[in-house]
């Protein structure tokens, strides 16, 4: 989704006396709204979803060197980005394999969607088992 | 370090000519048992390797590997394959109860080992000296980081449980086999 800009601005005294109608165009169009004070643009007014979409063009933007290799590479990568963008690469195990062994790739998310939080180092400290046993 | 899932196809196996030197460990693969009047492909070993060794230690722990290709189609293979998906630019991990297999024999077929199909079999019952395939060491950390995110969803990285491993066979005094170069310190 691109991010549209309304043309016209919205100055300070009418944003503070009219902001529930400012409020509504805003949502109405789903534009975002340049702000400005003495014709200088200080701020944008953004409709609900605009941050998500950033977010995810941010996310994007990280993201696409590692789908442009896998292109590059013949790998197979599971991915839906380039399934929405209909790039189909069929499935050779050892490209995938080969790509996927070798190219750094930060996770973001756990299986359930969880964030990928990475666990802090700790220094390794051996512990001797006590052979005492029991065949239970 | 690529912190990869998995290792490259070539990097799995202890090849055949060294193999006798590993003692079996957690990891490798053994002939598929018959559970419930089928044959399984191959089964790979999760009980922890100090335990193997033990006489009190009556049944072992062992999942089954399926060949990918029972899988219903191309993507499902690929998620095992890479073990992660990447979606609206998000990376997630991916069917975290599978562990990709390349083949181990010159005229085999990729696998995977399933974590959902885990059974414990009497000792007896398994042919542990028949083992189809070592793993090397790498790959069991690979083997093990992965187990632990699928058991307990611990998102920990590849060289931290290399590192681990490292130190538990420096500690251990019963430690057989050769040993990897980064255990050796």
């Amino acid at each position: 989704m691109a991010i549209r800009v309304r043309t016209e601005t919205v100055g300070h005294r009418r944003l503070k006396n009219h902001l529930s109608e400012v409020l509504r165009e805003t949502l109405d169009r789903g534009e975002a709204v340049p702000i400005s004070n003495r014709g200088t643009v200080d701020g944008y007014l953004m409709p609900p979803g605009v941050v998500e979409e950033l977010d995810r063009a941010e996310r994007l933007r990280e993201t696409l060197p590692l789908l442009m290799a896998a292109v590059a590479s013949g790998a197979a990568i599971p991915s839906q980005t380039l399934r929405d963008i209909g790039v189909e690469i069929p499935l050779d195990w050892k490209a995938l394999n080969r790509f996927t062994a070798r190219t750094p790739v930060a996770f973001t998310q756990g299986e359930g969607g969880e964030p990928w939080i990475a666990l802090p180092d700790a220094q390794p400290e051996p512990m001797l088992e006590d052979e005492a046993d029991f065949e239970l | 370090m690529s912190d990869a899932w998995f290792l490259q196809a070539d990097e799995y196996f202890v090849p055949p000519g060294s193999a006798e030197e590993y003692p079996i460990r957690q990891g490798d693969l053994v002939a598929g048992p018959e559970i419930a009047g089928e044959r399984w492909v191959a089964a790979q070993i999760v009980h922890p390797t100090c335990e193997l060794a033990k006489s009190s230690v009556r049944s072992i722990q062992l999942v089954r590997v399926r060949p990918l290709a029972d899988l219903p189609d191309d993507f499902m293979r690929s998620l095992v394959v890479a073990g992660y998906r990447e979606s609206g630019g998000e990376r997630r991990v991916a069917v975290a109860h599978t562990f990709f297999l390349p083949p181990w024999k010159a005229d085999g077929e990729p696998c995977f080992a399933n974590f959902r199909e885990l059974v414990a079999l009497p000792r007896e019952e398994l042919e542990l000296d028949q083992r189809l395939a070592a793993i090397t060491h790498d790959c069991r950390a690979t083997f093990i980081r992965r187990w632990l995110y699928f058991r307990f969803r611990l998102a920990f990285n590849l060289e931290q449980v290399r590192r681990w491993e490292a130190a538990r066979i420096a500690a251990d005094p019963d430690f057989s086999g050769p040993k990897p170069a980064w255990a050796t310190a």
